[in-house]
Parts: C-alpha cells; sequence; structure tokens
C-alpha cells in the first residue's frame, strides 16, 4: 500500500502543475498586469507611471511565461508563472496583492469554515441516514410516499430560498438565533446555529433520497433474506446487517470531500458573514488578486487528490476484497 | 468602536430593524418597507419605521450619472453641427425621470446640467435650465417632446432615424458593464428610448477591464459612467470635460474626450479663481457651452436615504468626508434596551411542529407494529 501512496502524490505533481498552469493562463486570459494595478491603484487619476511602478513593486513587470530576453534556464525561471506559482509547491503561498500574508490569512479563516462545513457534514449524515433509513423502514406505506414527495419538493427548491427563508424565519420572526455574523470560541455557537441547521436541511433532499437507494439495493439481497428467515425483525435487519453493509459506499463518498472541507462555502459564508475561505477567494476574485486566487485553487486542488487517495485507502479498509498495488 | 462588514442587503436590513446595525441605507428590495410617497411627491417613512422611532434623512448627492458620446467617434462624435443635433435629440429622447421612477424608486433627480444641487455655481429653477433638452412650463422642469427630438434628429440629417448612408435605421453601439439578469431590464430601457427615434441600439455587454481598454484606446461609442466630487468645488465636475484630460490623448479622466476652445479657455479661467460674481458668470457660461455641444446626456443625480435609530445622533450627510465618526453620538443604554425588547425569542412553532411530527409518526409506527406482527 506504501507503494501505491507513493505513487498516488508522485501522479499529484503533474495535475498540480497542470492546474496551476491553468489557472495562470485562465486568470491573466481575463486580466492583465496592467488591469490588476488598475484595480489595486484606485479608480480615479491612475498615471501609467503608478502603473508601472505598482507592476516593478509587486513583481508583474516580467514576461507571463516565457522570457526571450533572459539567458538559459532564466528564460523560464524570470517570468510571472515561475516567480509566482513554483513557491506554492512548498506551500510558501506569499503575500497577497495588498501585502498580507496569504498562509497566515489561510491559517486563520480555515477555522470558521470548518467550524460551518464540520457540523453541516456530521449532523447532515446522521439525519439522512436515519430520514433513508425511516423511509425504508416504513416501505409501502403514506410515511414512505410522502417522504419521497418532501425529498423532491426540497430538492427542487434553490439552496438561496433556503438560506434567506431561514434567516427570515428562524432569525427575525422567531428570533431563537441571530441572523448572521461571528465570533471566537464558543460565543460563535450561536452564529453557528442557523447556517448549519439550513445546510442540513437543504441537504435532505437529495441525500436522504441517495442513501434510500442504497439501502433499497441492499434490502433486496440474500443475505437479507437469509438473516429474515433466521427470524430477526425488520428493525434488526435494517440496523445490523444493512446499515453495515451500506455503509462501503457512504463512507468513501465522505471520505472525498472531508479535506475540502477546508475550503468552505461560497454563499454560506458570504450570506452569514462568517470570516472564511470561502469568502476569502470571491473576495479575491473581485479583487483580481491574483496571489490569493492562485493559492486558493492550489490548495482546493492538493486537498482534492488527498481526498481521492484517502478513498481509496478507505475502500481497502472497508472491503477487505480490494488490494492497493 | 466595532465595525462589521455584512456582505448582502437582506441580512443587513433584517439586523438593522433588529437593532444590531445603528444605520442603514434602503436597497430596491426594502424600499416599499420603509418609505412611502405622500400625495405632493415627498418621501415619508412608513408606519412601521416610525413605531420602531427610526429616523430618515434625504440628500441629493454630490455625484453625476451621464450617458457619453466618445467625440472621436465618428457618428456620434465631432464638433460639426450634425452630430451636435444628433446628441442633442439623444438627450431629449433619454427620459431619465421615467428611469429615475422606474429603476432607482424616485431617487434622484435629472440634471440641468454638470453641477449637483449645492455646489457653487448650480443655478435653480428657470435659470438652470437646459434649454436644448427641457423647457420651464407652469415653473416646473419639462422634458421637451419627442417631436422636438424629431426635429433635431432632420437637421441631423437622419429623419426617422435613416441613416442616409445605408438608407437603413441608424445603428449605435452602447458598451455596458452591466450583463447580469439584473442589468437587462435597463439595457431592454435605453433600446426604447433609442427606438423612439427610430435609432437601432445595439448593446454589447463588457467586462470591466475590457471596457475600460475601450475607453483607453477610444473605440467605444456610447457608454454610462459617473462621477461623485472628491470636493466642494465646480472644477472638480468641470476637470472631467478638460482637453488635456482627454482619455485617448492624454489619458486623463475625460472618459468622452472632449476638446473645445472656449470651454479649455473658460475652465483655465475659472479653475484657480476664488468664488465671486465673476467667477460665477464663467461657470454659467461653461455650463451653457456644455449643455449645447452635448458631450455628455445628463442622466441623474442620485438622491441617498439614510435610516437611523433613534439612539443614534448628529449626523450629517456628507460623500466627500470620511472622518465624520467623531462627531457621532450613540446612547449605547437605549440601544441595548431596544435591542432587548425587540428581540424575544418566539418558541412555540417549535414546539407545534415537533408535535406534529410526533402526530403523525404515530399512525406510522402503528402501521409497522400490525405489520411485523402479519409477517411473524
Amino acid at each position: 500500500m506504501i507503494n501505491y501512496i507513493f505513487r498516488r502524490v508522485l501522479y499529484a505533481f503533474p495535475l498540480l502543475m497542470g492546474v496551476n498552469i491553468l489557472t495562470f493562463v485562465l486568470f491573466f486570459v481575463v486580466n492583465n498586469p496592467d488591469d490588476m494595478a488598475r484595480m489595486q491603484l484606485g479608480q480615479k487619476h491612475v498615471t501609467e507611471e503608478a502603473i508601472q511602478n505598482w507592476k516593478h513593486q509587486h513583481g508583474y513587470d516580467l514576461p507571463l511565461l516565457w522570457n526571450q530576453q533572459a539567458n538559459a534556464t532564466e528564460k523560464v525561471t524570470k517570468t510571472i508563472f515561475y516567480q509566482k506559482s513554483m513557491g506554492l509547491f512548498l506551500f510558501d503561498f506569499g503575500l497577497s496583492e495588498s501585502g498580507r500574508n496569504i498562509g497566515a490569512d489561510i491559517k486563520q479563516r480555515m477555522w470558521p469554515s470548518l467550524s460551518i462545513a464540520l457540523p453541516s457534514l456530521v449532523v447532515g449524515l446522521l439525519v439522512n441516514i436515519s430520514v433513508a433509513l425511516m423511509m425504508v423502514l416504513f416501505r409501502n406505506t403514506y410515511l414512505e410516499f410522502s417522504s419521497i414527495v418532501m425529498c423532491v419538493v426540497l430538492m427542487s427548491i434553490s439552496s438561496l430560498f433556503y438560506i434567506i427563508g431561514g434567516q427570515f424565519f428562524i432569525g427575525k420572526l422567531l428570533k431563537l438565533v441571530p441572523i448572521s455574523g461571528y465570533d471566537t470560541g464558543f460565543s460563535a455557537i450561536k452564529f453557528l446555529i442557523l447556517p448549519v441547521v439550513i445546510s442540513v436541511v437543504s441537504g435532505i433532499g437529495s441525500g436522504a433520497r441517495w442513501y434510500r437507494t442504497l439501502f433499497l439495493e441492499e434490502v433486496e439481497k440474500d443475505y437479507v433474506r437469509t438473516a429474515r428467515a433466521k427470524g430477526l425483525t425488520e428493525t434488526q435487519v435494517l440496523f445490523k446487517h444493512v446499515l453495515k453493509n451500506a455503509m462501503i459506499p457512504i463512507l468513501t463518498g465522505v471520505v472525498v470531500v472531508l479535506p475540502l472541507l477546508f475550503m468552505g462555502s461560497l454563499i454560506m459564508e458570504s450570506f452569514f458573514s462568517i470570516p472564511g475561505l470561502g469568502s476569502y477567494t470571491i473576495d479575491a476574485i473581485n479583487r483580481q488578486d491574483f496571489a490569493i486566487v492562485r493559492s486558493m485553487v492550489f490548495l482546493g486542488s492538493v486537498l482534492y487528490i488527498i481526498g481521492l487517495i484517502l478513498t481509496d485507502i478507505s475502500y481497502s479498509f472497508v472491503d477487505p476484497r480490494v488490494r492497493l498495488s | 468602536m466595532v465595525y462589521v462588514l455584512e456582505k448582502e442587503n437582506i441580512p443587513y436590513w433584517n439586523k438593522f430593524l433588529q437593532g444590531y446595525f445603528d444605520a442603514s441605507g434602503i436597497s430596491s428590495n426594502s424600499f416599499d418597507q420603509a418609505i412611502q410617497f405622500t400625495g405632493t411627491g415627498g418621501a415619508q417613512l412608513t408606519d412601521a419605521m416610525k413605531q420602531q422611532g427610526i429616523q430618515l434623512q434625504t440628500a441629493v448627492t454630490p455625484t453625476i450619472y451621464y450617458m457619453g458620446f466618445n467625440m472621436l467617434d465618428t457618428v456620434v462624435g465631432g464638433d460639426s453641427e450634425r452630430a451636435r443635433k444628433l446628441r442633442q435629440a439623444i438627450s431629449i429622447a433619454l427620459d431619465f425621470e421615467e428611469y429615475i421612477a422606474i429603476f432607482m424608486n424616485g431617487r434622484g433627480i435629472a440634471p440641468q446640467g454638470m453641477l449637483p444641487p449645492g455646489m457653487y455655481g448650480h443655478q435653480e429653477e428657470e435659470a438652470g435650465i437646459n434649454p436644448y433638452v427641457y423647457d420651464w412650463i407652469n415653473g416646473k422642469y419639462q422634458r421637451k417632446s419627442i417631436a422636438e427630438a424629431e426635429k433635431m434628429m432632420v437637421k441631423a440629417g437622419y429623419a426617422n432615424g435613416v441613416d442616409p448612408a445605408t438608407g437603413e435605421a441608424l445603428v449605435l453601439y452602447f458598451d455596458s458593464t452591466s450583463v447580469g439578469a439584473d442589468g437587462r431590464p435597463q439595457m431592454n430601457w435605453y433600446r426604447k428610448q433609442f427606438e423612439k427615434l427610430g435609432i437601432k441600439l445595439i448593446v454589447r455587454p463588457t467586462d470591466y477591464n475590457r471596457f475600460q481598454d475601450k475607453m483607453r484606446n477610444g473605440s467605444i461609442q456610447l457608454f454610462v459612467l459617473g462621477w461623485n466630487a472628491d470636493y466642494p468645488d465646480p472644477e472638480n465636475f468641470f476637470f472631467l470635460l478638460y482637453g488635456p484630460n482627454g482619455k485617448v490623448k492624454h489619458g486623463g479622466e475625460n472618459a468622452v474626450n472632449y476638446n473645445s476652445a472656449e470651454f479649455n479657455q473658460l475652465f483655465e479661467q475659472m479653475r484657480n479663481m476664488d468664488d465671486s460674481e465673476q467667477r460665477f458668470q464663467i461657470i454659467q457660461q461653461i455650463q451653457e457651452t456644455i449643455r449645447k455641444d452635448a458631450p455628455w446626456a445628463f442622466a441623474f443625480h442620485p438622491k441617498s436615504f439614510s435610516l437611523y435609530h433613534s439612539w443614534y445622533k448628529n449626523l450629517k450627510p456628507n460623500l466627500m468626508a470620511n472622518n465624520t465618526l467623531k462627531y457621532k453620538k450613540v446612547d449605547v443604554k437605549k440601544r441595548a434596551e431596544k435591542r432587548e425588547q425587540w428581540n424575544h425569542a418566539v418558541f412555540w412553532p417549535l414546539i407545534l411542529a415537533f408535535c406534529v411530527f410526533v402526530l403523525l409518526l404515530i399512525p406510522a409506527i402503528n402501521a409497522f407494529k400490525r405489520r411485523a406482527k402479519e409477517t411473524a
């Protein structure tokens, strides 16, 4: 398995290089260094001299990918791409265009992101599995039928509606929790309840239906029939046998998203004023801050690759038939 | 002092109503909830706002928005009488009073010149009229009729909006950065205004970087821009049309590249003068030159509507100064009391929802037990 993991890590390097180049090209197709300078210097009275100064100070006065004027290796190294992007492989994110330390910002902002994403994932998983098990337990009754209808309704509603509706009903009308905001330590809990509840509720429709499908597939299998024939009750069959076997796809599905929880949620963080990494990325795109955009895309790619490797590993743990070689 | 960054309008508005923000603007979504117009057209707070002790302050901001005609363009630009008449006709057809009513909830006024009310040199009533676009009727500004604009079009050589070079409707190009769904109704509105003159307007959605590029290289025909005054002097508006500030040739702030010898000379004369009768008269001459040449179709001076809670005092609207915090007063005790009073949690709907859920579950559990017995 060690060999397998080592090989996968090596595969990651060309992938990350490709992501880096793609991000770089896409960003500079839309924004050139002059545009970035104008954005940073403000809208009024920006002189050509000020633009050139800004580019020189921030290292954007070099060619983008290939320096024709330079000698030997400097043709590659004396370019914006090399100077700005290669440090990422050492997790040196550098400074943002406004001079802030990106690594420090990420360390600070990942906790608010995690504080929403982790409880949303755990509670959402528990709720979705419970609802799905209930639907399977009560299959062919009005409860299953009405639950499926409710799931379809929940799936059909835009996530934005849940956020606005939740803030209005729970925050404004019932006044049970603050509408938005964030605080440090335990004071943050009251601010996190509403976004977590909204995340969970908005995910029930698709999540519960997906898990129900997995459970129904298991329920029809021979070992379940055997368990029933042995005289086990329906609840014993479901919780002791079906749930255990259906956990394989559930677990692997969860493991793949675990690393990405650090990246935060763009809409949730924006609507709930949570200073996490999702809003950090959106703000950077709006400000044309390439340093932050490339760092966040790189970090997202690394985390996604880690997620995929963890998924493969988790397969071998939960299913003894799988061998990594 | 605690500053909170609230990015979205809806939570901001709701938290303001709960007393967690001391002041708020009014977004279009919340306008009807906050403001009602009296019979005479004046704005006042709704009863719900008054009950909360909220106060309203309105002020015309030292800002101007305009549709710019690129003066380097061969169709709409230049110093010829033909182009001037075309620009004047378009200025009449663009009914910005309607725009203000539809898109701004009436929060703005249509300008008669470059200077907003309150700025030195601005004149009220008939003395301050733009005679190329408005008439003074019954003590009010009245936009000239489309028939007048059509006459201008005939003088410009575009009778019924037909371009004699092609024999078809004159085609003009409008670059806009309002490319989203929110901007679409506004773009349709602009198209309709030009259709009144038989002109076909083609809207070119452009991202802001490309828009700036086009401005710099002069490959733009029509566009909408605005300007907030940096300091309270007419020079801070007029310099936007000073020839040596032309965007294409000099990289300055004169986005329409207007370059009139008469304007330039008057501007150079007035810009460093102290306020005086002589300066006032020069300003009026400058206004007249701009109105006649029409490098801008004046759109609106926005009107700011600000709401404040009763505990927040000593406020004056001021867009040009950023150091006004020291003058503001907050009655912290009253704010805490009001927050407490307005934000009692309501639990009964939660309890009711739980009871309904349990009631729904009982027959299902019974059905499940019955089925289990049957299969046993």
